[in-house]
């Protein structure tokens, strides 16, 4: 699959380019390319436009008001063009024309960056189609218990044999449980996310062509119940993980160790939080009072600190997967873990353990 | 005003306020006489602060009674914003992230300072930076309140809210019909009240 296409942009330019592909073709990169060359100020999308293949479907933006389309706008657009094309089976190529304002030159050949991208991936477009048309039943059955098929993701499953969705629900009911923000699991949630979108291509795939017998359609549904199902789980565990950061900004702000354990993403938002909070206290209170006052890193003696940190010492229940090495607790006794047993302890006494995955918490 | 005022006694009001309001679970209206009168406190303290302060030799009593007001205010100050901020984020995701749908509310509207509403919008800035790292399947603005149990639901509309794209076209939503509709498209519907599951 090839757009063919090759920018060059010159600086300071704005200029109207058309981006053409195979609607079967995975588009997903010609986005994420387009949405990082923005976030790296390269160009700014003024308006964009998806064409099926001579007639335009969708405009995103008129160019005129002064934000950027979004990426995420065209992807939805595109998305949409490409479910009437499979419905009509007619044009085969959709287009995304973009007006753009380019900041910086820009000179790149889109085959080749898709070469790039593609190397470590699986997407050829054609032979997904095949796989899917040609054997819907053995899809099918996979597909309807979801969490038993380990998708071939690039990443490394730990020893015990944890297919990634029971990884996942580890790691969120730990997250859940747990007071201070535990490392980012990105391998495993890009895996998982991966893996959905490839089902709901094939369930797509499936759902329209005519073959499909009732009681496939049954499976189907299925299939898409399930992948709702674990949508919830990996948004949960998003959401779990934001409430934390936006609880700790401040603190996450400033602390160099707890960074490690975040997204790149996770990590920007909460500086930008731990800012935009910082400036509405300043706003609020702060540019009001005596200058002597108008500090937010006062360290005044038997007042707690003005910055939120994890409290550690909260109880967690935690069950032992394992046998586990001795722990010390707090009044000086020490206690060891048979496989199966579950405590309540503070959190500090087991944060080791449930880094290492020999306990969870539950 | 009263002269015989406690040091601290009007910091204490901010304080049950944020309590009253935990306590009912509701946003209560932003006190800002109560913040201004505090502030007015603060200089005043710090005025007569001052002259204490250069006084040699150790500390005098009344200096560390009054410095221990002015830390005590300005952290009762601090603890009712972000007392505040944190509902307010609250409220943000109860509705899916819909900021509009908070701001053209004007019974909440009138319950926000200015500040509070800037507050808001840069928030709601952030927030959608950080979800445009996430691919197109997974909206993370979703209620997170329910497990799906299925993947259609049957609506009642409540209020119009015109043409939605679903996965089986596009629908008219006109006030008093009722729909059997798949649950990921019209989910921030049902969080946002135009429609209601039946």
């Amino acid at each position: 699959m090839g757009v063919g296409a090759n920018w060059t942009l010159e600086k300071g330019t704005f200029e109207e380019r058309k981006l053409s592909f195979h609607f079967l073709g995975n588009f997903s990169w010609i986005l994420t390319t387009i949405s990082t060359l923005t976030k790296e100020n390269r160009f700014s999308v003024k308006c964009g436009a998806v064409w099926t293949g001579e007639q335009r479907a969708v405009c995103v933006g008129d160019g005129r008001r002064a934000e950027n389309v979004v990426a995420r706008d065209i992807f939805r657009a595109a998305k949409n063009a490409r479910r009437m094309c499979s419905v009509r089976n007619s044009p085969n190529r959709i287009s995304i024309q973009l007006k753009v304002n380019c900041n910086h030159h820009l000179s790149m050949d889109w085959d080749d960056e898709y070469d790039l991208l593609a190397a470590g991936g699986d997407i050829a477009g054609p032979s997904f189609v095949d796989r899917a048309r040609n054997a819907p039943p053995d899809e099918d059955d996979a597909d309807v218990p979801m969490p038993t098929i380990a998708p071939a993701a690039p990443f490394a499953p730990p020893a015990e044999d944890e297919t990634p969705l029971q990884q996942l629900i580890r790691h969120w009911i730990n997250e859940r449980n747990s007071p201070d923000i535990l490392p980012a699991q990105e391998d495993l949630l890009v895996a998982v996310l991966d893996h959905i979108r490839r089902q709901s291509q094939t369930v797509q795939l499936l759902r329209e062509d005519a073959s499909t017998s009732e009681d496939e359609h049954i499976r189907i549904v299925l299939a898409q119940t399930e992948m709702e199902r674990v949508k919830f789980i990996v948004r949960s565990y998003v959401r779990t993980r934001h409430y934390k950061i936006d609880k700790y900004a401040r603190f996450i702000a400033t602390n160099a160790e707890i960074q490690t354990r975040l997204t790149a993403g996770e990590r920007d938002h909460a500086v930008r939080y731990a800012d935009i909070l910082d400036r509405h206290l300043y706003k609020c209170v702060l540019q009001s009072l005596p200058p002597a006052q108008a500090h937010l890193d006062d360290n005044a003696a038997f007042v707690p600190s003005m910055i939120t940190t994890p409290d550690k010492s909260r109880p967690v229940f935690v069950h032992a997967l394992q046998r586990c090495p001795r722990i010390r607790l707090p009044d000086g006794t020490a206690l060891e873990m048979e496989k199966g047993h579950i405590t309540l302890v503070p959190y500090h006494v087991v944060e080791q353990l449930v880094a290492r995955g020999e306990v969870e918490l539950v | 005003m009263s002269e015989a005022r406690q040091y601290g006694e009007l910091a204490t009001q901010l304080i049950m306020e944020s309590r009253r309001s935990t306590q009912t679970d509701t946003l209560l209206k932003y006190n800002d006489a109560l913040i201004r009168s505090i502030i007015r406190e603060q200089r005043d303290l710090e005025k007569s602060a001052e002259p204490l302060a250069l006084i040699d030799g150790p500390p005098a009593p009344s200096l560390i009674v009054i410095e221990t007001a002015i830390n005590r205010n300005k952290r009762c100050l601090l603890a009712y914003h972000v007392h505040r901020t944190d509902r307010l984020r609250d409220m943000y995701w109860s509705v899916g992230g819909a900021l509009p749908h908070i701001l053209s509310n004007p019974e909440v509207r009138n319950k926000l300072s200015p500040h509070e509403v800037d507050f808001l919008r840069e928030y709601h800035a952030s927030v959608m930076h950080y979800r445009s790292d996430f691919s197109d399947e997974l909206d993370i603005m979703a209620s997170v309140a329910q497990p799906p149990k299925d993947l259609h639901a049957l609506v009642r509309v409540v209020r119009d809210c015109g043409w939605i794209q679903t996965e089986s076209g596009n629908i008219n939503f006109e006030k008093g019909q009722r729909f059997m509709v798949r649950r990921s498209d019209i989910e921030h519907l049902i969080v946002q009240g135009y429609l209601e599951e039946v």
